[in-house]
């Protein structure tokens, strides 16, 4: 099995103290090679150059929206694979409806504990197959 | 000989009242570089101290926000900035404290090197960092305070107003066991 803690994560959200969370509590899972974005142009741009193993993504951003970076991920083929796990106060049905179409790997609603961001992780981990 | 002549008398001129909106607060302290100072305090206490003057800060600027905001978006729009801007300070300045602590107890776990009551001090230690992280966490409020501020920003100057993060009703609100359900419904 592949090591896990060598993974590379990119958190994107336009609020730092929420990438700050994110960040901590990747750590408390072991893992130390998170980057950060402030917009889905910025998330898109870093991606593109690749080294980035699993994203995680807020949903309202200025410049472009984690949707629309779902959306974009998804129809990159160099990038279409990777994990995608949305965190968003975005809690209506229909966000859900639009993000699972759009391909998300798992869908966080904020706010939210350690546990279920845990619980998200080992599931992506599950089908990676790490 | 020639009498001097007196200028003109000018009204002297207008001065403006001052205008709340248009003063300028103090700027929120930076947060500090100052963890390496503080490796000594106690840190789940002093966090709790940090949090608890948030509290009445905010309290404050609500007070403020009923009496002279009424009637008066652009004040408004000040008050619900500064909240934003100050809320953002205090959760860095919390967050940092926090990480100083986890250092600490990192570093107390890797040196012990005493059998006496080791495995308590252990367990112990082990409590204090699941508390630092609820701590952190719990600094979420920022993003959703944030995000509503900005909303109501834009509801007080007549923009668009755009229901977005959070916008929704508690009864369209799904919760994460909600959101689980519908995903394994789409998603099987």
């Amino acid at each position: 099995m592949a090591d896990r803690t060598a993974l590379k994560f990119l958190v994107v959200d336009d609020f730092s103290t929420m990438r700050r969370i994110v960040r901590n509590l990747l750590k408390e899972l072991g893992f130390l090679h998170v980057e950060e974005a402030e917009d889905g142009a910025v998330a898109l741009a870093r991606l593109k150059h690749g080294g980035i193993d699993v994203v995680v993504s807020d949903w309202n951003m200025p410049n472009m929206d984690g949707l629309t970076l779902l959306q974009s991920v998804r129809a990159d083929p160099a990038l279409k694979h990777l994990p995608v796990l949305m965190i968003t106060a975005e809690a209506k049905k229909e966000n859900i409806i639009a993000a699972a179409q759009a391909g998300a790997s798992g869908y966080i609603v904020k706010p939210f504990t350690a546990a279920t961001l845990h619980e998200k992780f080992e599931k992506i981990f599950e089908r990676m197959g790490v | 000989m020639k009498t001097a002549t007196k200028p003109p008398k000018r009204s002297a001129p207008a001065t403006r009242p001052a205008n709340p909106s248009t003063t300028r607060k103090p700027a929120a302290k930076k947060p500090a570089a100052r963890a390496a100072t503080r490796l000594a305090e106690p840190a789940t206490g002093h966090v709790l101290l940090e949090l608890k003057a948030l509290a009445k800060e905010l309290n404050k600027a609500a007070k403020g926000l009923g009496k002279s905001g009424a009637g008066n978006p652009k004040e408004v729009s000040a008050i619900l900035g500064n909240v934003e801007r100050m809320t953002a300070d205090a959760a860095t300045k919390s967050l940092i404290e926090a990480e100083s602590a986890k250092m600490i107890v990192a570093g107390t776990l890797d040196t012990l090197n005493k059998d006496w009551n080791r495995r308590d001090i252990e367990t112990a230690l082990r409590g204090v960092t699941g508390h630092l992280t609820n701590i952190m966490v719990a600094q979420e409020f920022q993003d959703l305070a944030g995000q509503a501020l900005r909303k109501a920003t834009k509801a007080l100057v007549g923009a668009i107003i755009v229901v977005e993060g959070g916008g929704s009703t508690d009864e369209q609100r799904l919760s994460q066991k909600d959101v689980d359900s519908l995903l394994r419904e789409l998603m099987p």
